[in-house]
């Protein structure tokens, strides 16, 4: 972060700062609610999605597991090893740092798996299960034993689930490195499949001689990858062999469209997600308008000011003398300055009965009136007094003028006033011109910053338009690949290139978005080009862990609360260091805001938040 | 010539950010009112919102930004007030919190200069901490000032916490999430980093 030097700070004064004081705003602000985003076909939107794979990172896990038993029992064997000085969260004290090994696997919610399909078959028959994803699973007639070896009869129930992107191997909690001459690989997965036949609540065996075959639905149809065995007791994966790819129309075309769509990228990085940008847009645009209007409703009222202004001078205005009339009543009468500041400049000011008065006459001229009231005309410079002698009552139109030299001091000094008066006029026409204008130039800024903001949000859309219909391309070219390979136990069964791990380390300490550290298990890391996750197990919110720099990484856990927080590719690029005992990069994992119910639900987040995930 | 002032670190002045227990109290009761009726936040909006401001104005040389940056931070303590949970520290220290997060975010966002704004009475209080201050007394206060933007950030924050918003160790502590003693050590290595950028800087003039 660049930084600039300021010498001389600007004195700002507490009444300044409180003129920004605006609670209501804050308030109106989070009464409103944010809007939803819009949902879509999720499941082949999602597979679309997710091609190429290979994993980057972290930690190894141990824990001996029984098919069905793990999720429950395992976490009660947790290890722990490689202990790490470090300091904890708040960096006061320094505190040993356990690196803790979690069991082999280790689903993160207890409740929310990726489910199983049940299937019955024949034991002695065999069958043809089609799953949900049309994968095929073929089982030879006879192929199926049980524990003594002896050929099932009867039905047999077969159970199936399959794993076919980062949700999916998240939600499993199933190890995605490989152990090879003890060197460290992660995996690629172009898929993942896990078969059990039961009868009578006892894991059935394949007989070796009649392997069972699967045809597996594949987000790749590239010929890189090896099949491998999950081994449970030898807590590694087992090399089994290649796979065949079958049904791919031009080698690599779905690679390649895959690449399209994930080196695609939201150029307007208004916020964390692809969705984030939008749902600025949405949020912003009238939040964007109210400050504007606000900002408007300023100018009027200033306008508005000045026009009173305007009004207030008028009234002030310098009458302009006149001379007496020669054959017209007139007399004295001193009247209030501060009711008639027009008259009040004036000296010797006479008032003249005007010739309309034609009632008026030297009898009544004569008159010695008790009391007189003068206010003013129906015209500007013209006075209705109203004489008072017992009952009677009598109201005459005048006028002020002035007599000889009088005259001339008056229209001397009305010249002066007047020049003064036309000159203050000026300015607040001048000033109120100016206002107007910005009035004018801030309608119009709205405008244009609306138009802007429509346009760009269009331009958002049409991408995620242009995406999809990339992704229900990708779809349409996957329909038909599948793997093929052949599995002589039950188990999980993976596709898989694996990658040597040319690993970078790491001191991460995680924070969430409101500065707090997370408390958490493990944290997953995700490079989201590459189809597949590993596991880092922490004590606590600080962790050593290993990562590739190769490619752009995404980041989740489940925090003590049961919470998804995430951490996106452009989050992970910006993190910073900080300094406590020793350097450590500030992971910044914020609330997804869901509560899954189902794999699904995460996908959809994910999907529909960063389609490029 | 930098003029001195008195020893800082050794001595704890009063701080204008100081919480009373008393007001403690109270902006627990005010929160947990405030959970209920964001409406009731107002206190505190109105309380903090000065401090905010001025925290976020050391940091951001544009007023405006300022602003907006100070409505940020409470509109999103508003947001996330059933989270907090009171432990013992003033709430200004968590509004504090938001408020560094918020700052790096604008500045990230806008691609922006951090500004750092020192004036000459803090330098001279810089200085009279350093153990041989009569050697640095004689130094333009500029030049020790450009010192400070090598500090790394965090370090350039306590800096900033304590000599340029004079506060207590014992709020920056609280601000920062580290103890009180902690706070003090932290500074005192960190005198030392920025007296070792002087020495350098002096030998390539």
């Amino acid at each position: 972060m660049k930084r600039k030097l300021n010498l001389k700070k600007p004195e700002i004064s507490s009444e300044e700062i409180a003129k920004g004081r605006d609670f209501q705003s804050v308030l109106k602000e989070i009464q409103t609610a944010p809007p939803q985003a819009p949902t879509k076909s999720f499941f082949k939107s999602w597979i679309g999605m997710s091609t190429v794979a290979a994993i980057v990172a972290v930690v190894v896990t141990i824990a001996v597991v029984d098919p069905f038993s793990w999720q429950k029992d395992s976490k009660d064997q947790d290890e722990v090893e490689n202990t790490i000085k470090g300091t904890d969260t708040n960096g006061s004290e320094e505190f040993t740092y356990q690196e803790r090994k979690g069991p082999f696997i280790d689903p993160p919610f207890e409740k929310l798996d990726v489910p199983y399909e049940n299937y019955k078959i024949k034991g002695d028959r065999g069958g043809e299960i089609v799953t949900k994803t049309g994968s095929k699973i073929k089982i030879p007639k006879g192929s199926l034993k049980d524990e003594n070896g002896n050929a099932v009869k009867g039905e047999v129930e077969v159970k199936v689930r399959e794993f076919h992107d980062p949700v999916d191997f998240f939600l499993s909690g199933i190890p995605m490195k490989y152990d090879s001459a003890g060197h460290q690989y992660d995996f690629e997965s172009a898929g993942m499949i896990e078969v059990y036949a039961f009868q009578g609540g006892k894991v059935l065996k394949i007989d070796p001689t009649k392997p069972v075959s699967i045809s597996l639905r594949t987000n790749s149809d590239e010929t890189k990858f090896n099949v491998y065995e999950l081994d449970t007791v030898g807590k590694n994966w087992k090399y089994q062999g290649k796979d065949k790819v079958k049904g791919k129309e031009e080698d690599g075309k779905i690679d390649v469209l895959a690449e399209e769509i994930y080196t695609w990228k939201d150029t307007s990085a208004k916020g964390f997600f692809f969705g984030d940008s939008l749902m600025w847009y949405k949020n912003q645009s009238p939040v964007i308008t109210a400050q504007l209007q606000k900002k408007s409703d300023i100018i009027l009222q200033e306008i508005l000011v000045i026009q009173k202004d305007i009004v207030k001078l008028e009234e002030r205005k310098p009458l302009q003398p006149k001379k007496v009339t020669k054959g017209l009543y007139r007399f004295n009468l001193e009247v209030n300055k501060g009711e008639f500041p027009e008259i009040a400049v004036y000296k010797d000011v006479q008032w003249e009965v005007g010739p309309e008065n034609k009632d008026f006459n030297d009898e009544m001229y004569k008159i010695q009136f008790d009391n007189a009231v003068i206010k003013d005309g129906a015209t500007r410079g013209t006075y209705t007094v109203t004489f008072f002698k017992g009952n009677v009552k009598k109201q005459v139109t005048v006028y002020p003028v002035f007599e000889g030299a009088d005259y001339d001091r008056a229209l001397k000094l009305f010249e002066e006033k007047n020049k003064e008066y036309l000159s203050k006029v000026e300015q607040k026409k001048e000033l109120e011109k100016k206002k107007q204008e910005d009035y004018k130039q801030l309608i119009e800024n709205v405008k244009k910053e609306q138009e802007k903001m429509k346009k760009e949000s269009d331009a958002m859309l049409k991408q995620m338009k242009d995406e999809n219909n990339k992704q229900q391309e990708l779809w349409a070219l996957r329909a038909n690949v599948t793997r093929e390979f052949t599995i002589r136990n039950f188990g999980v069964w993976n596709c898989d290139n694996p990658h040597l791990m040319n690993a970078s380390s790491m001191n991460a300490a995680f924070y969430d978005q409101d500065g707090q550290p997370v408390r958490m298990v493990n944290v997953c890391l995700v490079n989201r080009k590459l189809n597949g996750l590993t596991f880092c197990w922490l004590h606590s919110n600080n962790g050593v862990f290993r990562y590739s720099q190769k490619g752009k990484h995404f980041m989740w856990t489940v925090n003590d609360a049961g919470q998804l927080l995430a951490c996106n590719e452009q989050e992970w690029e910006m993190r910073e260091s900080i300094k406590m005992n020793g350097t450590f990069d500030k992971i910044v994992l914020k609330n997804t805001g869901v509560d899954p119910k189902t794999a699904d639900d995460i996908k959809k987040y994910f999907f529909e938040t960063s389609p490029s995930f | 010539m930098i003029q001195t002032a008195s020893n800082l670190i050794s001595m704890e002045v009063p701080s204008k950010y100081h919480v009373t227990n008393e007001r403690m109290a109270e902006e627990v009761a005010v929160i947990e009112q405030a959970k209920q009726n964001p409406a009731k936040f107002e206190l505190l909006y109105n309380r903090y919102h000065e401090q905010i401001f001025r925290y976020a104005h050391q940091r951001v040389g544009d007023k405006d930004t300022c602003f907006d940056i100070t409505q940020q931070v409470f509109l999103k303590a508003m947001t996330n007030l059933h989270k907090y949970e009171f432990r013992g520290l003033p709430f200004a220290s968590w509004l504090y919190r938001i408020a560094q997060s918020e700052v790096y975010q604008v500045l990230r966002d806008k691609n922006t200069e951090r500004t750092v704004n020192v004036d000459e009475h803090a330098v001279a209080d810089i200085v009279d901490e350093f153990e041989d201050s009569k050697e640095y007394k004689e130094l333009q206060y500029e030049m020790i000032a450009e010192a400070m933007l090598e500090l790394e950030e965090d370090d350039l924050q306590l800096v900033e916490m304590r000599f340029m918003e004079k506060r207590s160790f014992r709020e920056v502590g609280e601000i920062l999430d580290i103890t009180e003693n902690n706070a003090k050590v932290k500074l005192y290595r960190i005198l030392e980093k920025l007296k070792k950028i002087i020495n350098s800087r002096k030998i390539n003039k």
